[in-house]
């Protein structure tokens, strides 16, 4: 899984990783709810929307596996990426531990 | 110019982040070279370094201090950069790891001037009018650059294809040229 | 705010959007720092701003008064709670205002113009005169209704602003002259000048994708700062007769006191048109929400070029259709669109085509499907938007129909050479 920049008109705000083909959700969104990030969307949403606590957001387009996330506006620019690479850690572990 | 010959004169210092050549006196990007994605605006990054080295040069003459030796040391938070006027007509700013110790870089830092001295051709600077001079300023300074020439005629009245001809502006022309460039950019003067 | 959600309405075959029966689009800070500063390098900055603030306040009374009315908010206290919960939940920012009939003050945070002006220049530029005209001349409107005062009554003026480098924006409220009040151009106004809604290519994709882009912004609203921050941008919900009024005041002005600059003030506010399909129409085509409902961008021309008419649809800027395609030609066809009604209803029939956003967005539409390779996930950047539009482009745009000249549909043709 890539960790980079995705496109964003707001200095560092979205960063962009891809899940393996072929997952599943489920465990996925498992393993962030116990990082503490509550589904804001509707369970059939074309778009899965996990906000944490302190408003930073994961989104992920179920029919392609690409996942935004989005780091809380109120963040301080030089604190930015390394909050989005957090939530890249905590995928990343919700991804390995989808692997038989 | 040796296309990439950045890349070759990087290779073998881990450290190194990017580095810009910047072709003075415009201040005009001539090469750069980054590691890592990242969404700096290169062309203002040579720009601004050697907007530095001149002032910096203009400073240290004024204090009487000044050597064509010198380079400027600057430590960010994340990174080292260090500004050196390598020749008459270019700068360099090679930027590097903030955790890099820096007796480290100095001794990097030589290995890597002597390999881009190497490539860069000498420059023969003409001294251009200054009209053109302004429009080439707001092409790098200005904000939305893709535009500033419709906004300077609108503001000036002047048409847009002699400001594209900026060199055969008249006194007057170049006066209201400078005095809209100066309101686009927030200046009160224009320091060319 | 959610009683203001149920005031939209749709003029539904034509893709109009209305609050409370007044015309509103969406359009993000890209676009309106671009629009702005061109009305400011037509007039000058003093004559601009007036120009601005005034549309500004004949726009938002318009609305207030239109809301106020279904909402029942009779009172100075509901009126001025109403147009402060308003400004926010249209994205332009947080405005408290304390006045009375004779004036007072008003003072904003995180207003929409001022915060992402400092956001996307405050680094590279230094600015001389405030930016935030809209939200003076929000506050004057929502001071003369709130006191029954009639149109003009009330005058705002920026004192402080973010970009000024002050710590937050401050307005003076005093009293004005009163004016006559424009004509309104309302949805009535609209209806009556639009040609009967017709389809073009891909006419059910781009119809489905414009009622699920619709259905999307329904939930959109400003958040705790009253920004929007959609799409990777800040977005207003903003009314198109404030952007109709600056741009048709300072084109005509010029067309009467600098003949020979009036083309060049089109010319930017057709590259504002470009600059709103690059950066509002991109940063959608880009976005996870777009990719979940409508799948990424393919690359494939049509896939693009129906995708920008259904955000145009979506965004409520008209019943923009594909009439044709080549990689030599583009066409497209509009019903509707939000420049013409407001030029008709304001000003009666013009000499000549008047539809300068319509223009910039179809050349730049013809730019993004044919040059643009979205597959390889392209950022936004000004960078990239010089290498596309700076002295390259093949094409030319030329409106062949517009209603305001007398035709009967508005049609823009991008062709080579």
């Amino acid at each position: 899984m890539d960790f980079a920049r995705d496109q964003s008109c707001l200095r560092s705000l979205n960063w962009r990783t891809d899940l393996p083909p072929g997952g599943q959700l489920d465990p996925l969104v498992a393993a962030l709810s116990r990082a503490d990030f509550t589904p804001t969307s509707t369970g059939e949403s074309p778009l899965l929307v996990l906000r944490a606590r302190e408003g930073h957001e994961v989104l992920i387009v179920r029919r392609s596996g690409r996942v935004q996330i989005r780091v809380h506006y109120l963040t301080p620019e030089p604190e930015r990426r390394a909050a989005a690479e957090a939530i890249f850690r905590t995928l990343v572990r919700g991804v390995v531990g989808l692997l038989p | 110019m040796a296309q990439g010959f950045l890349e070759d004169a990087v290779r073998g210092v881990p450290s190194i982040r990017a580095v810009f050549i910047t072709a003075m006196p415009d201040c005009l990007l001539y090469e750069a070279w980054v590691r890592d994605e990242t969404d700096w605006v290169i062309e203002d990054v040579a720009s601004y370094f050697g907007d530095l080295v001149r002032a910096n040069r203009h400073g240290l003459k004024a204090l009487g201090s000044w050597s064509s030796e010198m380079q400027t040391t600057i430590e960010s938070a994340d990174t080292l950069v260090v500004l050196k006027e390598i020749t008459s007509d270019f700068v360099c700013g090679c930027v590097f790891e903030r955790s890099a110790p820096l007796g480290m870089v100095r001794l990097q830092l030589k290995r890597l001037l002597d390999r881009i001295i190497a490539n860069l051709p000498s420059v023969q600077t003409e001294e251009r009018p200054r009209a053109a001079r302004i429009v080439d300023f707001l092409d790098r300074y200005a904000p939305d650059p893709h535009a500033v020439l419709l906004r300077v005629a609108l503001r000036t009245g002047i048409p847009l294809e002699s400001l594209r001809a900026a060199e055969g502006l008249s006194i007057e022309e170049t006066a209201r040229l400078e005095e809209s460039a100066c309101r686009l950019l927030g200046l009160k003067q224009l320091n060319l | 705010m959610e009683r203001v959600n149920g005031l939209r309405s749709l003029l539904a075959s034509q893709d109009l959007t209305f609050l409370a029966g007044v015309p509103y689009v969406y359009h993000c800070h890209h676009y309106n720092l671009f629009h702005d500063q061109t009305i400011d390098d037509a007039l000058g900055e003093e004559l601009g701003t007036t120009v601005r603030t005034r549309a500004a306040q004949n726009a938002a009374r318009e609305l207030l008064q239109a809301i106020a009315a279904r909402l029942g908010a009779e009172t100075p206290i509901e009126i001025i709670q109403l147009a402060q919960d308003l400004f926010a939940w249209m994205g332009h920012g947080t405005l408290k205002i304390d006045v009375d009939a004779t004036g007072g003050r008003a003072e904003g945070s995180y207003l929409h113009y001022g915060y992402s002006w400092t956001e996307k220049y405050g680094a590279r530029v230094r600015r001389a005169h405030p930016a935030d005209a809209f939200a003076a001349g929000f506050a004057a409107a929502a001071t003369e209704l709130g006191w029954k005062l009639p149109p003009g009554s009330m005058a705002a003026v920026e004192q402080k602003c973010l970009v000024l480098r002050d710590a937050g924006c401050a307005f003076e409220l005093r009293p004005g002259s009163p004016v006559a009040a424009p004509r309104l151009v309302d949805e009535a106004a609209f209806a009556s000048h639009v040609a009967p809604s017709f389809g073009g290519l891909e006419e059910e994709t781009i119809s489905a994708i414009a009622d699920g882009l619709r259905g999307f912004l329904r939930g959109v609203r400003g958040d705790e700062r009253g920004l929007v921050q959609a799409f990777s941008v800040f977005v207003t919900a903003h009314l198109s007769n404030y952007y109709s009024e600056t741009i048709y005041e300072a084109v005509h002005q010029l067309e009467k006191t600098q003949p020979g600059s009036a083309s060049v003030a089109e010319s930017l506010f057709r590259e504002a048109g470009q600059v709103c399909v690059f950066n509002t129409f991109g940063n959608i085509l880009l976005s996870p929400e777009w990719e979940g409902m409508v799948g990424a961008p393919t690359g494939d021309p049509m896939n693009t070029l129906a995708g920008c008419c259904a955000i145009a649809r979506g965004l409520g800027f008209g019943h923009w259709t594909l009439h044709a395609f080549s990689p030599k030609e583009l066409v497209l066809r509009a019903s509707s669109n939000y420049e013409a009604p407001f030029y008709l209803s304001r000003y009666g029939k013009s000499d000549k085509a008047r539809c300068y956003i319509f223009q910039g967005a179809a050349l730049a539409m013809m730019v993004l499907a044919t040059k643009v390779k979205w597959t390889e996930h392209p950022k936004l950047t000004q960078e990239f938007y010089i290498s596309l539009f700076r002295g390259k482009i093949p094409w030319k745009v030329r409106q062949t129909q517009c209603q305001t000249r007398g035709d009967a549909i508005a049609e823009v043709t991008v062709s080579l050479g």
